[in-house]
C-alpha cells in the first residue's frame, strides 16, 4: 500500500472516519504524503505513548509541519491539552495545519497555527522576558487574514524535527526554565535538509540538556533510528 | 439517576466543596466524619438507594462539564469505575483521587479488603479516560505529605492489580521530583520519596504496607 494512504488508514482506524479530515486530506494528500508516512506517524504514536496522562496544558509545538501531531493529539483522549499552537517558518504549512484541525480551530482556536521561525521568536522573548511576565507574544492571522497579536504562556514545548532545526543549541537554550519540553531527532545523515542529526541518544541528551527526564528512548524506524526526550528543562 | 455520596472528614473546605457540588448534583449527600476510608464507603453503602452510587472526595475540585450522568450496562453493574483526576502539584493524569462508582450491594457485603481499597474491594474495577476533577490534596502539608505517601507506597509496591511497570515507575519518578514550586509541593516530594521508601522495602508485606491506612502512623512519619 502506498505510504500515505496506509497512514491516513492507520488515522481512520485509530480515530475512527471524519469528514473534515477526509476533506483535508483529498485537498492536500500530495503535500501529507511524507507527513503521513508510516515512519513519521509511528514516531508521532510513539511520543503519545509517553505523553499520556500529563496535564500539558497550553502546548507550543515547534517546526509543527502540516499539524499532524496536533491532530492525534486532540484526538487521542488519553492526552490532556488545553490548547495547541503549531509554528512552522515554511509559510505553505500553517493552511494545510489549520484544515487538518479544523474543528479545534473553530472551537475558540484551541488550535492555531503560524508562520514564524523559531529560533528568533524563543531568542526575542527570552531577551524580553523581564517585560513579559512569561508570555510569549506574536502576530498570526485571523480567518479574515488580518493579524492578530497572541499573549500566552506554554507549558509544553514540543519540537519533533530537531534534526532540521540549523540554530538548534540557541532555540533551546530559550526554552524557559520549569518547562515540559518534548523532542524528537534522528540520525538520517543522508538528507540536506537535516542540518542537526545526532549519532544516538547521549548525543541527544548532551545536545539538550533537561535536569529532569522522565522518558530517553530509541525507535528503530526502516530508514534511520528516531530518538526522544521528554523532561523538564 | 445514580446516587452520588460526598464523603468528608475534617478537610477546612468541605462545606463549601459540598455546596459547589449540590450545583452540579442537587441531589448529592453528605457522608460526614467516619474514621476510615473502609467504614466511609461502607456507610455511604448503606444509604445508597440505588444499584451503583458515585462517591467524591471532600477535597476534590470537579471540572466544568462532568457530570454524574454514566450508568453501567447491566454486565457491568458490578464494576468499580474510577474517573481520573488531575494531580495540581505534578500534573500527572489519572485515577489517583478521582469521582468513582462503586456497586452497592458489592460494597455493603464487603468485609475484607486489601491496601488500595478502590482497586481491592471488588475485584472488577475500570478505568475511565474523562477528567473528573483536580485532586486538591495540597491543602496544608501533612494532607499533601500524607496523599503523596500513600500513593508512592502503593505505586512503588506495585500492589495495584494489572499496573503496568513503565507507566508506575514514570508516574512514581514525577511524584518524586516534580512540583516544587506549586502549593505544599515540597511536602508532597517528601512523602512521595518517604512512600516510594517503604513501599519498596515492604513490598512483599502487606501488614506493613497497610500502615498508609493508619493517619496516626502517618501523621508521626511526617512530624519526623
Amino acid at each position: 500500500m502506498i505510504p500515505v494512504y496506509s497512514a491516513y488508514s492507520k488515522l481512520t482506524k485509530r480515530f475512527g472516519y471524519d469528514s473534515y479530515m477526509l476533506k483535508a486530506f483529498k485537498l492536500h494528500h500530495n503535500k501529507l504524503k511524507d507527513a503521513l508516512s508510516d515512519g513519521q506517524i509511528n514516531s508521532k504514536l510513539w511520543l503519545l505513548d509517553k505523553i499520556k496522562g500529563l496535564d500539558l496544558g497550553m502546548v507550543f509545538i515547534c517546526a509543527g509541519w502540516y499539524g499532524t501531531l496536533a491532530t492525534m493529539m486532540f484526538e487521542d483522549e488519553n492526552v490532556y491539552v488545553d490548547k495547541i499552537r503549531s509554528f512552522d517558518l515554511d509559510d505553505s504549512c500553517w493552511k494545510i495545519a489549520e484544515d487538518l484541525n479544523e474543528p479545534w480551530k473553530a472551537d475558540d482556536w484551541k488550535f492555531k497555527a503560524t508562520t514564524l521561525d523559531i529560533v528568533s521568536f524563543f531568542t526575542y522573548m527570552l531577551k524580553e522576558k523581564s517585560n513579559t511576565n512569561g508570555e510569549y507574544h506574536y502576530y498570526t492571522t485571523n480567518v479574515n487574514g488580518e493579524p492578530r497579536l497572541c499573549h500566552e504562556i506554554p507549558d509544553t514545548i514540543i519540537n519533533t524535527s530537531c534534526e532540521h532545526i540549523e540554530k538548534f543549541t540557541e532555540w533551546f537554550n530559550a526554552i524557559p526554565k520549569d518547562k515540559l519540553v518534548a523532542l524528537q531527532t534522528n540520525n538520517y545523515f543522508d538528507l540536506p535538509e537535516h542540518v542537526n542529526c545526532v549519532k544516538d541518544i547521549n548525543e541527544f541528551k548532551q545536545q539538550a540538556p533537561l535536569r529532569n527526564i522522565i522518558y530517553e528512548g530509541e525507535l528503530e524506524l526502516e530508514k534511520y533510528t528516531r530518538f526522544m526526550l521528554i523532561g523538564y528543562k | 439517576m445514580l446516587d452520588v455520596f460526598f464523603l468528608s472528614y475534617n478537610e477546612p473546605f468541605a462545606d463549601e466543596h459540598y455546596e459547589l457540588l449540590q450545583l452540579v448534583a442537587p441531589h448529592a449527600k453528605r457522608v460526614h466524619g467516619i474514621k476510615g476510608i473502609f467504614n466511609g464507603h461502607k456507610e455511604c453503602a448503606r444509604r445508597a438507594m440505588t444499584k451503583n452510587f458515585y462517591v467524591i472526595d471532600a477535597d476534590a475540585i470537579l471540572e466544568p462539564g462532568f457530570e454524574f450522568d454514566f450508568e453501567p450496562e447491566w454486565h457491568q453493574q458490578d464494576h468499580i469505575f474510577v474517573w481520573r483526576a488531575k494531580n495540581p502539584i505534578n500534573g500527572l493524569i489519572y485515577g489517583n483521587g478521582g469521582v468513582k462508582l462503586f456497586p452497592t450491594k458489592i460494597i455493603r457485603e464487603a468485609d475484607n479488603w486489601l491496601i488500595d481499597f478502590t482497586t481491592s474491594v471488588a475485584g472488577k474495577f475500570k478505568p475511565m479516560s474523562q477528567v473528573s476533577n483536580t485532586n486538591g490534596f495540597n491543602y496544608s502539608p501533612f494532607s499533601t505529605y500524607k496523599s503523596a505517601f500513600r500513593e508512592c507506597t502503593k505505586l512503588a509496591s506495585k500492589i495495584i492489580h494489572n499496573q503496568k511497570d513503565e507507566e508506575t515507575e514514570t508516574r512514581l519518578h514525577i511524584w518524586c521530583t516534580v512540583g516544587a514550586d506549586k502549593p505544599y509541593g515540597k511536602d508532597g516530594m517528601r512523602g512521595a520519596k518517604d512512600g516510594k521508601e517503604w513501599g519498596l522495602k515492604y513490598r512483599n508485606n502487606p501488614e506493613m504496607l497497610d500502615k498508609v491506612n493508619d493517619f496516626e502512623w502517618l501523621r508521626e512519619k511526617f512530624d519526623k
